[in-house]
């Protein structure tokens, strides 16, 4: 264990890590394997002050960069009373999930390029069946993490993370999707060719016969799919604290207690289930549990780390993720859904007369107004999904989004995929059924 | 036949001062240390990366497991000794502490209506490449950014606009006048209908090189030009954008920041200057050694560096125009000059798209008129397009540049 500075607070993390990604396309132009592992760690030293960090440094160096910077502070005989210190929680605790045969560590690249073969074989012998699709490639990711983190406080955890994504990337002359499945383990992405297969038939019908749409404000239908980008975007990004105290939201339009959406709208981030966002403890060492961001379309909490979390007066939510131990922990969403409601999916659509039904968004941006862009939308006319349709953007302001939302399916579904926020790409999983929005504008 | 080993190693030292509502928050080190480990076998090649200290054997073994997949490469591994420090000056923590305060003190004692966030902070980077060929290759350099952001003190709604530098030496004097350049006039806020019959009558807009240039790779992909499917496609040997307007990649440019002279497959280029563009005639463009024999053209360093993996893209490593030797003043003549604050591109990739349209949302911008700053004007969109922007409306950039060197602006109207 080590010497923790006297008179300060500290802390380090350490990760071990192992990645690999394999490629292959159709046409045997890419073939690629390359692995990546690394052990690194980072320290940090907080006198009431400034904090002094050391981020990638060897772990065998962690005990002389906890001295150097420990050296740079200036002592404070009272640092435990400060508040953000008394913030930090203290756990000890042992979770290593991934150390069966399932861990990739043990899984040999020959099974590993058979696994992505069988796709590649499936997808070839489609296109020689529909020439319209031009290009497949199909990629394999896999990533094992031992995370640890010890503080002068006392905490003491050690704890795994794996995920295996398989991505498909489908050309149809200039324009492409990417078919994405991810899991915990490699073997519950086997098996899936068929709903690779599905989903290439889907686009390339999409491809084939969708028309242009008049611009204007539809009712609007999101697919399990297309509403988990929503819940990333609106409820994952806009319920992270440093957006609130970026544009002082927090002040009015978002104070906690204020209805901000329909009372459908039931919205939680939970870092312990097991999916891609995984956390059971962040990287302040603040334990994961289910947070309801929004009950009954109330809200109710925000993700924090320690610092936001002690600025707004509100509760620690568990949500300070670093990318990895070069970079130092943001705010950032775990696992984020919708709960699903109790309106029938098919009914939904048969409830509307003139309106869009939307499987699928590529990326959105949110701020006070939403943007998102569709990669595959149908009109719905007279209560039936009808001719595939190019759209822009969906956009709209994002109160009056929440307040609209009038229908929230039982078909929930879970999409794990990865967040890009300022650069630094960590998993996530985000999880909806469908949802209705009454008036989003298409353009 | 007996395999080739190539080594690839990046250590970086990142030591970063944080500002934060006017006063030093924390200290930051980071000292990321990356490995490449290549292997050869004569037609393919496999690829591992080590984060962290790395150990040689586990890492060419790991490369070694990886040529399973058959990643073809047919092509041998260069070799040659190069070698190239452009690092001036190395602060420690203590300096940059003292720096980040004098900075703050400066802006906060002259400018006392703002609150001041931002950073200061020194990156030195080596990289080093070797091999069993007899490549042995090292560039090294450190360079340190300031970077301030402001917004009014009371309004806790209002969004920061920010400035930065760059350099190897400090210069004080230097970050004075860019702080006085960008916030002297900044709280004088040019009225809307003014605004408005400024744009009506045709102003000079100025564009951040750094943000537009690197758009400019993907029209100057010999590959892509090759097959027809580059906007620049059939036109080499024509004369296609402005007489005034001459692009190169220059890897020996001054503002060439922690660039290394040779490209992601260890080759170094004989000139350090590839003129593509010369006097709005495409002269030539990118390609790698697999372009280059696959079409029968110039092998021009065209492969951009990727140190986690095996692919690449095709481009050039610091773009640049060739300034005309006028300073703005004489550019800017008797016109009116709006200076980008922050910009936006209205699309997720920011620059040209790849019609060639490009559309930028200019949110906050300073007027700039007679050589001095107007004040704060109101957020706008400006589109264009690539043969418009280096056409008929380009003007050029200046030899010397409002607010400082760093700005690089481009000067269209």
């Amino acid at each position: 264990m080590y010497r923790f500075p006297k008179a300060l607070y500290a802390d380090v993390r350490i990760e071990d890590s192992y990645e690999r990604f394999l490629s292959l396309s159709t046409n045997n132009s890419l073939r690629e394997s390359e692995s990546n592992s690394g052990r690194q760690a980072v320290v940090r030293v907080f006198d009431g002050e400034r904090w002094f960090t050391s981020a990638a440094c060897a772990p065998e160096k962690v005990q002389a960069e906890l001295d150097r910077l420990a050296a740079l502070a200036t002592p404070n005989p009272g640092i435990e009373e400060h508040p953000l210190v008394r913030k930090f929680e203290v756990h000890r605790a042992r979770l290593l999930k991934y150390e069966s045969e399932e861990n990739i560590h043990k899984i040999p690249i020959e099974t590993l390029v058979s696994f992505l073969e069988g796709y590649r074989g499936q997808a070839h012998t489609y296109m020689e069946e529909h020439p319209l699709m031009t290009k497949w490639t199909g990629t394999l990711q896999l990533k094992h993490t031992v995370h640890r983190f010890y503080s002068g406080k006392g905490a003491d955890l050690v704890w795994d993370s794996q995920l295996c994504a398989s991505s498909f990337l489908c050309c149809a002359g200039a324009n492409d999707t990417i078919i994405c499945f991810g899991a915990p383990t490699l073997n519950e992405l086997t098996h899936r060719e068929n709903e690779m297969l599905a989903e290439m038939d889907r686009f390339l019908d999409y491809e084939t016969r969708a028309v242009n749409l008049e611009a204007g404000e539809y009712t609007c239908i999101l697919g399990p799919k297309a509403a988990a980008t929503l819940v990333h975007e609106c409820f994952g990004h806009g319920f992270e604290a440093d957006l609130a105290l970026e544009t002082a939201l927090y002040h009015n339009e978002m104070s906690l207690g204020t209805k901000i959406a329909n009372e459908r709208v039931s919205v939680c981030d939970n870092g312990a289930l097991p999916l891609f966002g995984y956390t059971p403890y962040d990287d302040e060492g603040t334990q994961a549990g289910e947070r309801r961001l929004i009950r009954g379309g109330v809200l109710c909490q925000r993700l924090h780390d320690a610092g936001s979390a002690l600025l707004l007066g509100e509760e620690l939510s568990g949500n300070a993720r670093a990318k990895n131990a070069s970079s130092l922990p943001l705010i950032r969403m775990t696992n984020t859904s919708m709960l699903p409601g109790t309106d029938d999916p098919q009914a939904m659509i048969a409830e509307v007369e003139d309106g869009l039904y939307i499987y699928r968004i590529s990326y959105g941006y949110a701020g006070t107004h939403i943007r998102l862009y569709p990669d595959e939308v149908y009109r719905i006319r007279k209560g039936r999904l009808c001719e595939p349709v190019r759209v822009h953007s969906l956009h709209g302001n994002l109160f009056e989004i929440l307040q609209q939302i009038d229908a929230v399916g039982t078909d929930f579904e879970i999409d794990n995929s990865f967040c890009g926020k300022m650069g630094l790409e960590i998993p996530v999983s985000n999880g909806s059924p469908s949802i209705r929005i009454r008036g989003l504008t298409a353009d | 036949m007996k395999l080739a080993h190539e080594k690839r190693t990046e250590e970086q030292e990142t030591i970063r001062v944080t500002i934060d509502n006017s006063r030093i928050t924390g200290i930051h080190q980071n000292r990321p240390l990356r490995t490449a480990y290549r292997v050869w076998n004569g037609s393919s090649v496999g690829f591992h990366f080590q984060n962290g200290a790395a150990d040689d054997e586990s890492g060419f073994a790991q490369a070694a497991e990886n040529l399973y997949i058959g990643r073809a490469y047919p092509f041998p591994p260069e070799s040659g000794t190069h070698s190239r420090d452009l690092s001036k000056q190395q602060l420690s923590e203590t300096e940059l502490l003292s720096i980040a305060q004098d900075c703050l003190d400066y802006v906060a004692a002259n400018y006392p209506c703002y609150r001041f966030f931002g950073y200061l902070e020194q990156t030195r980077k080596t990289e080093h490449w070797e091999n069993d060929n007899g490549m042995d290759y090292s560039s090294t350099d450190c360079v340190s950014t300031i970077e301030i952001a402001f917004c009014p003190g009371a309004d806790e709604k209002a969004a920061a606009d920010r400035f930065s530098l760059h350099f190897r030496t400090f210069d004080r004097t230097r970050f004075e006048r860019a702080a006085d350049f960008f916030l002297a006039a900044y709280d004088r806020e040019i009225p809307v209908s003014e605004a408005q019959e400024i744009l009506n009558r045709g102003p000079v807009l100025c564009l951040r090189c750094s943000e537009l240039l690197p758009s400019l790779n993907q029209f100057l992909d010999a590959g892509e030009m090759k097959r027809g499917s580059s906007l620049l496609s059939q036109k080499t040997g024509e004369r296609v954008f402005s007489e005034r307007f001459t692009l190169v990649d220059d890897l020996s440019d001054e503002g060439s920041w922690l660039n290394r002279f040779w490209d992601g497959e260890g080759f170094v280029r004989k000139h350090e200057k590839l003129t593509l563009i010369d006097r709005g005639t495409v002269v030539s463009a990118f390609s790698d050694k697999e372009l280059a024999e696959k079409w029968q053209i110039p092998h021009t360093q065209g492969a951009l560096p990727n140190p986690r993996g095996l692919t690449y893209r095709i481009g050039g490593q610091n773009l640049r125009i060739i300034p005309d030797g006028r300073p703005a003043k004489e550019l800017l003549g008797e016109r009116a000059c709006i200076i980008p604050l922050t910009a936006c591109s209205n699309t997720p990739a920011s620059g040209f798209q790849s019609d060639g349209s490009l559309s930028v949302t200019l949110y906050s911008s300073l007027l700039y008129h007679h050589g001095q700053v107007v004040g704060r004007f109101p957020s706008f969109i400006e589109t264009s397009s690539l043969f418009e922007l280096f056409g008929k409306h380009y003007i050029g950039v200046g030899a010397d540049m409002p607010g400082g060197p760093d700005s690089r602006l481009l000067f269209i109207g």
